[in-house]
């Protein structure tokens, strides 16, 4: 009998570790946070050809340019998550090139980990050395919102922001743009 | 001789008088405890663009001009007290008229405060708080050591809603206001 149960206790043992160790796998997955930074998010990258992204996203993206604008976006999926890509005609008008982004994802988040479900003092903290504007975005214009605001930080050097979008002070979305003029 | 005397003395009186209640609106404790509202047009009687004549008689005082009217500078900051309390005043004048008026205002003084009680001494988060619903701009930067003490410095303006040109700021080191002062909004100044 005392021969049975040794064995069934290390079987069991290993079961369990192997459990263990799976839960632990798969915690693993859900804590990836993806950067944003003001060059991107991941290895999607503000400048990047469209083929470039197709290759990354293995998709092919229709583009097509609002009249005049020379600019489109597009919503695809990148490792799951839902993303809107901002495309935008280059110097040829033959290619396009990502221009800005934007998701929901609570994975994405800055390297001092603001990201959707942050607090607005915690962006505006987050940034001390870059100029920031804060302001209740428009509902439609003039009229501002008042549940609805904006954080952007601007690049320190050039015209590049990061704006995070807040509802009742915490932030539902993050949106990187290679331009960006507040009004 | 003594029809003189009756006419000056009442005179001579009237100025005393007139100097010790100037004195003590300098001194009173209670001016203390008084706050004079900022806004986005002025602080208290003290409006955007008064012309320099009616900042004169406001003040009590005449102002001199260096640059306005004189040479090519069509700005100019002048000095002055107002309430008792030290103010800079902007002045500014377009080519055509040369006539100088009031642009902006800064203060270091802790009486001045806007509607929302925000003044120096006031924290940066109760700042962001309080103008939750409005437009600010943050930005911290090396200030010039004329404006602000050393420390780590900031300046946050906040334009006004509907029309951003207009904007007050708060100068704030280490995290406290230290300067109060409205202007044009400096970053939408050339936009239409």
């Amino acid at each position: 009998m005392n021969k049975m149960i040794v064995p069934a206790i290390g079987i069991f043992a290993l079961l369990l570790a192997s459990c263990k160790d799976k839960n632990s796998k798969t915690d693993e997955t859900k804590k990836t946070d993806y950067l944003v930074s003001m060059y991107g998010i991941d290895s999607l990258k503000l400048g990047m050809l469209k083929g470039d992204v197709e290759k990354i996203l293995n998709t092919t993206l229709v583009f097509q340019p609002v009249n005049d604008g020379g600019m489109d976006t597009v919503d695809v999926k990148y490792k799951g998550m839902d993303f809107v890509l901002y495309l935008e005609e280059t110097d040829s008008q033959t290619v396009a090139k990502i221009m800005g982004m934007s998701t929901t994802s609570a994975s994405c988040k800055t390297a001092s980990g603001v990201g959707v479900g942050s607090d607005k003092i915690q962006v505006i903290e987050a940034y001390p050395d870059n100029k920031k504007y804060v302001a209740s975005e428009y509902e439609t214009y003039p009229v501002r919102s008042t549940t609805r605001s904006v954080v952007a930080v601007m690049d320190t050097t050039e015209s590049r922001a990061i704006q995070f979008h807040i509802i009742n002070k915490k932030v539902v979305s993050v949106e990187i743009n290679s331009y960006y003029e507040f009004y | 001789m003594k029809s003189s005397l009756v006419f000056l003395l009442p005179l001579i009186l009237l100025i005393a008088c007139s100097q010790s209640e100037k004195e003590k609106e300098k001194e009173d404790p209670k001016n203390l405890n008084k706050a004079y509202v900022v806004s986005f047009t002025g602080m208290d009687s003290l409006k955007t663009g008064m012309t320099k004549a009616e900042l004169e008689k406001l003040l009590g005082m005449t102002i001199h001009l260096k640059h306005i009217g004189i040479d090519e500078q069509l700005t100019e900051t002048i000095e002055a007290k107002f309430h008792g309390q030290d103010v800079s005043l902007d002045l500014a004048s377009s080519s055509e008229e040369a006539i100088a008026s009031l642009e902006g205002v800064h203060t270091k003084s802790a009486l001045f405060k806007t509607i929302e009680g925000i003044g120096v001494g006031s924290g940066k988060e109760e700042i962001i708080r309080a103008y939750d619903q409005q437009v600010l701009i943050l930005t911290e930067e090396d200030m010039d050591s004329t404006i602000s003490p050393p420390g780590r410095s900031m300046v946050i303006t906040l334009a006004k809603a509907d029309d951003i040109h207009q904007s007050m700021y708060f100068v704030l080191v280490n995290k406290k206001v230290v300067g109060i002062g409205l202007e044009p909004t400096p970053e939408f100044r050339d936009r239409e």
